[in-house]
Parts: C-alpha cells; structure tokens; sequence
C-alpha cells in the first residue's frame, strides 16, 4: 500500500521492473546494472531496477533514484520527479537525502533545520 | 489557571507517582470533564534554547519556550496531563558534558529531568537515544535500578519526579521489564455532574510505553546479552487488558515511533499504524520521526495511509499526536469524558487534536521562560566552557579563501584525520585490504556562499570543540569507499567541474569557478602520496592530467581505498559509482569527531606537517587575458604563506556589492 502511494506522490518516473517481494533484492539488481559488477552495465534496466526498489520503500534506492532522474541516466531527465524522491528519502530519514535538501535550501533557518535531522538521522541510520 | 506568575514554573514539585489504587469514589453518573493529554517529544537535552557549536542562543527550539505552551495550555484547559515521549537526555554538547566530560553523580538530577520536574509532567516514555550512553548511565540518571548484566548499583541515585514507562524492554538476567511497563496516574481533575455543577473527581490516567525494538542493533555494545525488546503490538496486547483491569479509566499510549504500514514483524520500528489498532488505546503519543501530526499540509506518505486523518490527528479513530522535535511544537489531545457511574469514558467525536507551535504567525518565537535558564545555568555554562576547551593548537591560520585555487590550509587537517583513521580501521579489521594505498577526500565547506564573511577562518592559536565545527561544517559519518584508478580519476574530473571553461586566446577576463557548482562538491586529496593537474582549458570530464601515485601513473585497474563522508559514499553529488555500492567502512563516528580524536592526539598543527602539501595544482598555460575569482578582500597574504604564488588581487571590491574582492590567477605560472 505504501509502495503504491510512493509511487503515486512520485509520478512521471520510468517503468518499474516487475514488482518483486524482496526490495533489497531489487536494490543489489540495480546497482549491479549501474556499475556492471557481474553484468553488463545498463543506465536503463538499473533506472528500472532502482525505482522498484524505490517504490518498495527503500531509502537509499529513492536518493540513488533522484540523482539518476536528476541526470537523465537510464532514464528521462525528470527534475520534479527526482526531487520528489529525494523529499521521499528524507521523509524515511536518509541522511544524505536530508543533506541535500538542507545544502539547496536557501532559507538558512531551514537548512540548519534539516542539516540537524541530517545529523540526528546518521545516528540510526543502516547504511 | 495553574500558573499565574510570569515565570511559569513551580517552584514546588508535587510527586505523582502513581498510588495504589484506594477507594476512590468513582464520578457519579452523567458526570462530563475536559482532560487534555500535552505532549512533548524528542527533545534531544535542548533544555534552553542555544546553539553549543555556535556559541549562540537559538531561539526555534527549547523547552525553555515549550514550557509557554505548557502553561498557555494549563490556563486554558481546566485538566491537564502532561507526558513526554523520549529522546530526551541526549543530542547536543549539555548531554555529552552531563554523561561523559563530567559525569553526573548519584545525589544530582539530570539537568533536563529537573526541568521536567519542575514543569510538573505527569510521566514519560523512553526513545532509543535514551540508551546511547549505556544502561548504567540509564539507571542513574532515571533514578531506576537495572537488574542487568554489567549495571552494579548499591542505590538508588536522584532521577525524574514522575513514572516512567516501558514496556517492550526487558532485562535478559530477570527476564522482567526493565522500566515499570505502564502506570496508572490518579488525576484529581474539576469536572461538571448530570447537572452542571461543579464537582471534583479522579481520572485513572494509564500510561503504557514503547520504544523501537531496533535499539537492540543500535546500541548493541550497550545492550547485547543484557536486554531484549518485544514487538510494539505484542507489548499492547499484553499489557493494555492488564490495565483496564487494575481500573484505567482511560489508556494513553507513548509510543516512541511513528507511522509504517509496511507488514508488521515484532523489530517494527516505527509501529503506530499497527498499536492503533490494538483495542482500548484511548489516545496516542507519538514521536522518533521528527513530524508534525496532525497537520493537514503534510505530504508525508505516511500520513496518507489509510485509517489515517492527517487533519483531525486520528489513526484507526485513535486521537494521535506528534510534537515534531527539540520543543518546537506541544501535542494537545483535549479529551472530552463522561462517567458512566463506575468509569469515565472518552466521547470521542467530541476530541480535538492539535500541535501547537513554539513560532509565532509573524515568524517571531514566543519568549522562553528565564526559569528554565535559573535550573540549569550552572550546567548551562560549564556546557560552553567544555566546548571552548583547547583539544590542541595551530601554528597556522586555516581559511578557505583560497581554497579554489589551490590552498589545503583548512582541508589537510581533515584528510590527514579521516587518512589515519581507515589506515588504522583496515589494519585492524580489514586485511584484506591491508595493501592498498589509502587516500581522503575534503571539500571547502564554506567558499562565500552567504557573503565575504562566509569562508572557514580558524585562527592561528588553541583549536577548541567549536573550531572542530569550523573546519568539519557538516553532520557527517567517517566512510570509506574501494574504487579503482578509473573511478579516482572519474571522482576529481567530477570535483574539477568547480571551473568554468577557459580559452587561453580570449583577451577579456573570464570568471574561474562556475558558481553553479557548490564548493562542498569540490573534493580534494591534500597528500604527497597522489599528484594530478587540473586543465581549466579543457571541457567537464576531461580536465584531470598527470594523474599519479607516488610519481607513478595511476592504472584504471589499480585499487585505491578513498576516506570521505557518508554523503558522498552514498551518493551525495551524484558522483560516478558512488551509490553505496563501493563502501567498505560505514564508521560510527562523525567526521568531526575523527578530526577531535586526531587533533588530541597530535596535539600541534604546524605548517608543515598539516598545511602546505598540495596534491594538484593547475595545469600551466598562457591566457590572453586574466583568469578572475572572487574572495574575501586583504586577504593575500594568507595566499602567499600558502605558497601561492599565482594569485594577485586585482581590485578590493569586486564591484558586485557582496564584500568581495576581485583577485586574478596566473595560470602560466
């Protein structure tokens, strides 16, 4: 249920792989794509990968998402949709997606207020 | 009203802790009461409102301004019960100082819980950070008497005024719950009969807590082979019967966790959506993910799942609150009640929820409470006084003005720090790698972004906590990736799109560092072990020349191992392969913290040792016209002791109306 409203709130992405029931799984597939460990790699299936295991709920495949739409890698270049999942990563406490929302806010009372999340989130964060 | 005086704090602490039940006369028949349930959460010991780092009062967040809302609160309500959620005794300098620099003795209450104790709160729940200093730590200062492995405790120590609660933790040697699981607080509380008059009766207030089972991994060096957790909903089902049996008339659950509906398994940490659901949970407390809720303008996923009223604050029907963090906001939960003859009852379509801001509309705060400041100012001041403590000296002012083109001056300290760190990581744990050349990564955090001011300017002389903030600006972890030859050069072609193009036969100025390029994404290595040249004449991606190790050029299949920070590690900059998939050391520690830990250790920064090795330098060529760049003004000297001899300031205002002044690079030198 959650997947599915991720996906809904970050619409305009590309095509998710077929849905799997083990989001690391996804993950590893997608970062095996992206850096052609064990495979050849492939921009767009690793796009495909990522953003099931985006919609899956993880954050670190979200924040890997949003720079892969962010630079049109493996997939069309979306920056509302990257942006949207970078804010998706920070709601599940992701601390380099709460960094990178706290370096562009330009609002300083804000940044700080992010950058200490940040800060609060590195200290349970997994990974 | 409760509190009249313009320092809103009692001064008189009334204990009320729960009493056996005695014969109270339950509140006749048709009899209706208002009871709000206050909360707050995550407080992390910001106790007042003040920036340690900073040295500066910080005026967001505080319970100093909190306890407004609570007595703005307690004038308007005529019942109230006030409950804090936990993460409460750690997250800033005051709590470090309390736990570890000066270690609280038994006789003394933690600066935060007399605080609390004066505020009068009515109980408490435990967060996970709760456990971060350990369980004796824990004991002590919450007035407990752990019966775990490795806690010896001949007495009870001065701890919280008021009960706390726990119940989804238990002690492995006892098999017992290491806090009391819940309580049931007796509230004399002013109340209306069928009639309307005016009568006074007793609420049964039970209290249950939760914390995220996830503790058991996060703190395990505290907590392995000493407690267990149980699930959030397991907790529930146990103990909520349990107090309706011994007479609760209406159960607060104080959950430290917020909302998931992804399928529940008993490690959930954050399992609200789920306790909801448990029968005879009559309001909700909720905390540990830094949110708002209710509130109606979030476009959070998880206050869009079902059984969720994002603008009532109902979860599965539930009244449910989360007061955000650090005192910001107060949770209210007004419960309307009515006694049935033997027991109140919540009218639940009669219930407001609400979390109410410490900010004003106009942006302005509300005014903290000086009584606040008169408990802990003795704590308050020897805080600063450890931050401003020396941890060891520089001989050499460490800036970033010239960071662009060349100066290591405040990055080699940090390489140096984060290079010795893995070095001895992998010498430890990591043979496997034992062979490979270990390199670091830094980046000029401030290069002017906010003004001529804005640049890190550490001077010369004792280097004290806040000058580790200075050099470390960011809330990073110490990581360390494996890449190969490809993937360094690959790293610094990314770093090197600071620069703007430059054609050498141009014969008007041209601008250096493109500034859509923010410097924290300028990484550099600041060893004598790795040599590379910049060519600023060359597009993005094909600047990086000369790349070498130890004089030897660098193969694309040679294997480095690159200390940095978790951003970058996981992905932070989009540089190339860096998402999580090269990391080889996630470190628990704070990149400001290893650059503490070595500064202590070597005690005095020369120069030398920790200020003039530069790994790159531009590549040489002749322009036509002048290469510019723009910095703070009068500032050349401290390019010349760097030994940069390229650098000339061509005008001491830019002209631009910053502050900046306009300096010139010689690239043919």
């Amino acid at each position: 249920m959650k997947a599915l409203l991720l996906a809904l709130a970050c619409a305009g992405a590309v095509h998710a792989a077929e849905p799997v029931p083990d989001a690391q799984a996804a993950y590893r597939q997608a970062l095996a794509y992206r850096n052609g460990t064990g495979v050849a790699p492939d921009a767009a299936l690793a796009a495909r990968w990522m953003e099931t295991a985006a919609r899956a709920g993880l954050p670190q495949a979200m924040f890997t998402l949003a720079n892969m739409l962010a630079a049109g890698e493996g997939v069309t270049r979306n920056e509302a949709a990257a942006r949207c999942w970078l804010e998706q990563a920070a709601d599940l406490g992701h601390p380099a997606a709460l960094q990178e929302l706290a370096l562009r806010e330009p609002e300083p009372r804000k940044a700080e207020l992010l950058m200490r999340q940040a800060a609060h989130a590195l200290q349970h964060a997994s990974n | 009203m409760r509190h009249s005086i313009p320092c809103q704090i009692a001064s008189s602490i009334v204990a009320v802790l729960a009493a056996p039940a005695f014969a109270a006369q339950p509140a006749p028949k048709g009899a209706s009461a208002t009871l709000a349930v206050l909360e707050t959460t995550d407080l992390h010991s910001n106790v007042v409102g003040y920036d340690y780092f900073k040295l500066a009062a910080e005026p967001s967040i505080g319970l100093d301004r909190t306890a407004r809302l609570i007595a703005q609160a307690r004038a308007e309500f005529p019942n109230t019960v006030l409950f804090d959620n936990g993460d409460t005794i750690q997250g800033n300098a005051l709590a470090d100082w309390q736990a570890l620099v000066k270690p609280l003795g038994c006789g003394q209450t933690l600066g935060i819980y007399k605080v609390m104790n004066a505020l009068e709160y009515d109980g408490a729940s435990i967060g996970n950070h709760e456990f971060n200093y350990g369980l004796a730590y824990l004991s002590q200062v919450t007035g407990s008497r752990f019966k775990v492995a490795g806690v010896t405790q001949p007495k009870r120590c001065a701890g919280p005024a008021f009960p706390q609660v726990l119940a989804n933790v238990y002690s492995v040697r006892t098999k017992q719950p290491l806090f009391a699981p819940y309580r049931i607080v007796e509230k004399k509380v002013s109340a209306q009969d069928a009639a309307g008059r005016p009568i006074t009766a007793t609420v049964k207030v039970g209290i249950i807590g939760f914390t995220p089972p996830t503790i058991m991994s996060w703190d395990k060096r505290w907590l392995e082979g000493k407690v267990y957790t149980t699930g959030v909903r397991e907790a529930a089902l146990k103990y909520i019967p349990e107090m309706r049996k011994k007479g609760a008339d209406i159960v607060v659950a104080i959950a430290h966790g917020g909302l998931d509906a992804n399928p529940y398994t008993p490690q959930m940490e954050n399992a609200g959506w789920y306790l909801a659901q448990v029968p005879g949970v009559d309001a909700m407390l909720l905390g540990h993910s830094h949110q708002l809720f209710p509130n109606a303008a979030s476009t959070a996923p998880q206050f869009n799942l079902p059984g969720v009223d994002k603008a009532k604050g109902l979860v599965h029907g539930v009244p449910t609150v989360m007061a955000n963090l650090w005192g910001k906001h107060l949770g209210v939960i007004a419960l309307q009640l009515k006694a049935d003859g033997r027991r109140w009852t919540v009218e639940k379509e009669k219930t407001v929820v609400e979390a109410r801001a410490a900010q004003n509309a106009d942006k302005t705060f509300v005014a903290a409470d000086p009584a606040v400041m008169d408990l802990i100012r003795a704590e308050h001041e020897a805080t600063i006084a450890y931050v401003k403590t020396p941890v060891g000296s520089t001989d050499f002012r460490m800036t970033t003005y010239f960071a662009d083109v060349g100066d290591p001056s405040a990055l080699q300290v940090v390489n140096a720090a984060q290079t010795q760190y893995v070095q001895n990581y992998i010498a430890a744990n990591l043979p496997q790698y034992a062979k490979l050349p270990v390199l670091s990564m830094s980046a000029p955090f401030k290069s002017g972004l906010a003004g001529a001011f804005d640049f890190t300017d550490v001077p010369a002389g004792n280097l004290a906590l806040n000058n580790a903030a200075d050099l470390y600006l960011y809330p990073n972890a110490l990581y360390a990736v494996k890449i190969d030859g490809a993937g360094l050069k690959a790293w610094l072609e990314t770093s090197a799109r600071r620069f703007n193009t430059i054609d050498p036969n141009k014969t008007t100025a041209q601008e250096l560092v493109n500034a859509t390029v923010p410097s924290y994404n300028f990484d550099t290595p600041t060893s004598q072990e790795i040599s590379y040249e910049i060519d600023v004449t060359q597009p993005p991606g094909s600047r990086i020349r000369k790349l070498a190790l130890r004089g030897v050029p660098v193969e694309p299949t040679q294997d480095f191992i690159v200390a940095t920070n978790n951003y970058r590690a996981s992905g932070g900059g989009n540089f190339p392969g860096l998402d999580g998939s090269k990391t080889i050391l996630a470190s628990p520690d704070t990149s400001r913290d290893v650059l503490i830990a070595y500064v202590r250790e070597v005690k005095k920064l020369s120069r030398a040792t920790h200020g003039s090795t530069r790994s790159w330098r531009f590549a040489q060529v002749k322009t036509a016209g002048p290469v510019v760049f723009h910095s703070a003004p009068g500032m050349l000297t401290l390019a010349r002791e760097a030994g940069l001899g390229n650098v000339r300031e061509a005008a001491a205002d830019d002209g631009l109306g910053k502050g900046f002044a306009l300096y010139e690079l010689d690239l043919s030198k």
